[in-house]
């Protein structure tokens, strides 16, 4: 064997530097004349037509004239700012919806501060969300509508599915966790399913800090993948910087990565002990103020979507569903791409709306 | 290094366009100084630099770094601001996985120029690195930081949860693990550093006329020392286990680098010798932060940190209480009498809504009762009289006949 395999001279060292140092530079460069207003964020027009607290329902402008009659719900998570089922013009499945003639609305959440610090998910599941749907049931006329819950908002979709069964025509649930024991999920073990009493304190943490800061749970979430989200993702977008509309694509997800809200104390203290810690969901224990979530209460059709390389929500987390609701009508479809990717991949871009608009019309 | 304070500088969100001016002159000196660095750990690595090369390059860094960063610092967009951050401080971590790399590489080759093979080569330094870490708390730092800018950012959101013990907690660190062996001198400058801090921060408040030391004040002191002790204890754990996962992916990508060199390929470029450490820090890393000692050492770090915040705010309160002050427990209580108010209210207007919904509902069906009886009178009477208009319904009852879901939408309030 050769004693070492490197076969670079140090001029060819120094010239890769040069190069590689002339591109970051630049890139700086380019990134000190770019406005905050340049970064355009959800992108769709919309109408603010319910609000309650910091909550804001908005109604999306419809793109064409033949509408679906049933409007879909769409319930994001808390974790995260929902503009990223809308994040740019080409990677919008909320545009995409409007122009298979999906009439929709969305729940914002907003920013929860240090007020909020007492909301529990019983005001989120049965508060928000159900206020948000009988607006949108009286604003139609209708008795039922069609829901679309994403990740955190999946879960939630799925407990108010199970309270309210005769408000809900159809189900959705895209990348969501249903079994919190996953072992293969770090977020899962981090929360300890695997260690018990050993885990996280969480009612330690609630008391002490009020409020979860989001910079702090986005820390974690970082963590999951130091060295591609802390170091590769920046060294492979020097090679992009003189790329301004790949640029803006990528300052636009820096935005929604590190747009993270603070978590209402109680309802993540809820949250984590319930669902993540004691895995409540799938026993049939999870209590929304005094009513218990019984999945098998979920007889209405329902279709979960997932991501196969999902290392937020491992896809058999998202898979359980299957096992624990009444399944009379229960479809499952995939993607090859990771939790992001769901949002933002080429091929989830062009199949996901379509599969979601043909099922609905089913 | 000088990198390491200008990085510190530089994670932090800072808005005002005077401190960005102000930073300027030393993120360009910390740019040129890491270029430098890189250098001269590669002409050193080949034995043969180019001198003379060094200085005109590093000047010209400083030109180009300068331009760049002024027009960066000139940006009004926090987004593309952070963004750049995050690319520097990116920069920063990849030269320093690749320091991390050469600087192994360089000793196995040395081992492996005397006959060794590359595999036991590898292991020996390793194991090496290992024992140098266990007993040298400061180098044990220095080595976690080098494997990602992250961790730096994790465990400064650590830091924010106990200013200003910043510097304790950083000084302290070195003393740690000797005091944890029953080491007396270092027992007592622990302590010393605690009570400087102490000093520096609560001292000064206990000495205000009136607040007096009482036994309960003086418990909370005896429950915040145990506490930061535990803290600390508990981030010195963390952290052996973050200098292990470092030296695990030094290990792998070493054995990645042999295995490139059994196969007769070549490495020809910086980018191309970075790629074992690529390729394999985020899977190792995975394995570790999946295994229980990692989850209950970070568990663990966590409830220590909350449980020192906790008996912070138990002091500071009783600090702010002597100066006539809200306390944070005072605020949160507020909080908590509006939240129940707020939702007490949100259910009175729902049960109003619904009562008047089930009185307009009534109010229809008496009214229909009405038309119905007046309808079937006026049949009947017709044959015996013309009668008044008493019995037909008036244009205010006419309103009050409105399609199904118009009442649901005009009883409808605010659950909750």
């Amino acid at each position: 064997m050769s004693l070492s395999p490197i076969k670079f001279t140090p001029e060819q060292t120094v010239q890769e530097l040069v190069d590689l140092n002339r591109k970051v530079l630049n890139g700086i460069e380019t990134l000190g004349r770019i406005r905050e207003e340049d970064i355009q964020v959800g992108v769709s027009a919309k109408e603010a037509v319910y609000r309650e607290d910091k909550v804001i329902l908005y109604h999306y402008t419809p793109l064409v004239e033949q509408r679906f009659p049933i409007p879909l719900l769409i319930v994001y998570a808390l974790v995260n700012r929902p503009y990223m089922v809308d994040i740019q013009e080409d990677r919008s499945l909320i545009r995409k919806l409007l122009n298979l003639g999906i009439d929709v609305y969305l729940i914002d959440w907003g920013y929860p501060s240090r007020g909020d610090r007492w909301l529990t998910l019983e005001d989120y599941i049965d508060g928000y969300i159900d206020n948000c749907v009988d607006f949108v049931r009286d604003r139609h006329g209708l008795e039922k509508i069609n829901v679309l819950g994403i990740c955190q908002g999946g879960t939630f979709s799925l407990c108010y599915a199970s309270l309210y069964p005769e408000k809900v025509q159809k189900l959705i649930t895209m990348v969501t966790p249903v079994d919190f024991h996953v072992q293969d999920g770090l977020l899962n073990r981090w929360s300890g399913c695997s260690v018990g009493a050993q885990s996280v304190d969480i009612d330690l943490m609630v008391d002490a800090l009020g409020n979860i800061p989001g910079s702090f749970l986005n820390a974690g979430y970082l963590m999951l993948k130091p060295y591609l989200l802390g170091v590769q993702k920046y060294l492979d977008v020097i090679d992009l910087m003189d790329n301004e509309t790949e640029l803006l694509n990528f300052l636009r997800m820096e935005k929604w990565i590190f747009d993270s809200p603070d978590q209402a104390g109680e309802a993540f203290r809820q949250f984590m002990k319930d669902f993540y810690q004691g895995n409540k969901l799938i026993k049939g224990e999870v209590k929304i103020g005094n009513q218990n979530i019984d999945l098998r209460n979920i007889r209405m059709p329902v279709l979960n979507i997932y991501a196969e390389q999902d290392h937020l929500v491992p896809p058999a987390s998202s898979r359980a569903l299957e096992k624990f609701c009444a399944k009379r009508d229960y479809t499952v479809l995939s993607f090859p791409t990771g939790h992001i990717g769901m949002y933002v991949s080429g091929k989830v871009q062009r199949d996901l709306p379509p599969a979601i608009a043909t099922w609905l019309r089913r | 290094m000088i990198i390491d304070r200008e990085c510190e500088t530089l994670g932090r969100p800072v808005e005002n366009s005077k401190i960005w001016s102000d930073q300027l002159d030393n993120v360009v000196r910390a740019w040129t100084d890491a270029q430098k660095t890189v250098w001269e750990k590669w002409f050193e690595l080949a034995k043969e630099a180019p001198a003379a090369a060094q200085p005109a390059s590093a000047a010209q860094w400083g030109k180009l770094a300068h331009d760049a960063f002024e027009t960066w610092i000139s940006s009004d967009a926090l987004t593309a601001k952070e963004a750049a951050e995050r690319l520097i401080a990116s920069q920063e971590a990849w030269r320093r996985s690749l320091d991390l790399a050469t600087e192994a590489w360089k000793a196995i080759a040395a081992k492996m120029e005397s006959g060794e093979d590359w595999q036991s080569a590898v292991t020996r330094y390793v194991e090496g690195l290992r024992d140098e870490f266990i007993h040298s708390p400061e180098r044990l730092l220095h080595s976690t930081e080098k494997l990602s800018e992250l961790w730096r950012l994790y465990v400064a959101e650590f830091l924010k949860l106990a200013q200003p013990w910043v510097a304790s907690w950083q000084k302290a660190e070195t003393h740690f693990p000797a005091a944890a062996t029953g080491n007396r001198s270092a027992l007592v400058e622990l302590s010393r550093l605690y009570w400087d801090s102490f000093d520096q921060t609560f001292g000064r408040l206990i000495q205000s006329p009136g607040l007096g030391s009482t036994r309960e004040l003086n418990d909370k002191f005896a429950k915040i020392f145990a506490a930061w002790q535990e803290w600390r204890e508990a981030s010195t754990e963390y952290y052996v286990i973050m200098a292990e996962a470092a030296t695990r992916v030094l290990e792998r990508a070493l054995q990645e680098i042999g295995s490139i060199a059994e196969r007769g390929e070549t490495i020809q470029s910086l980018r191309q010798w970075a790629q074992p450490f690529e390729k394999v820090a985020d899977p190792v890393l995975t394995e570790i932060f999946a295994s229980d000692k990692f989850v209950q050492a970070q568990a663990r770090v966590l409830n220590a940190a909350m449980a020192y915040w906790l008996c912070r705010r138990e002091i500071v309160e009783e600090f702010l209480k002597f100066g006539d002050m809200p306390t944070r427990s005072e605020v949160d209580e507020i909080h908590q009498t509006l939240y129940e108010q707020r939702k007490e209210i949100k259910a009175l207007k729902k049960v109003l809504a619904e009562s008047i919904a089930v009185m307009q509902k009534m109010s229809v069906t008496i009214s229909d009762a009405k038309n119905q009886q007046a309808g079937q009178s006026d049949s009947d009477e017709t044959h015996l009289q013309e009668s008044p208009d008493i019995n037909k319904p008036s244009s205010d009852q006419d309103d009050k006949v409105i399609p199904k879901h118009r009442q649901r939408q005009r009883s409808r309030s605010p659950k909750r």
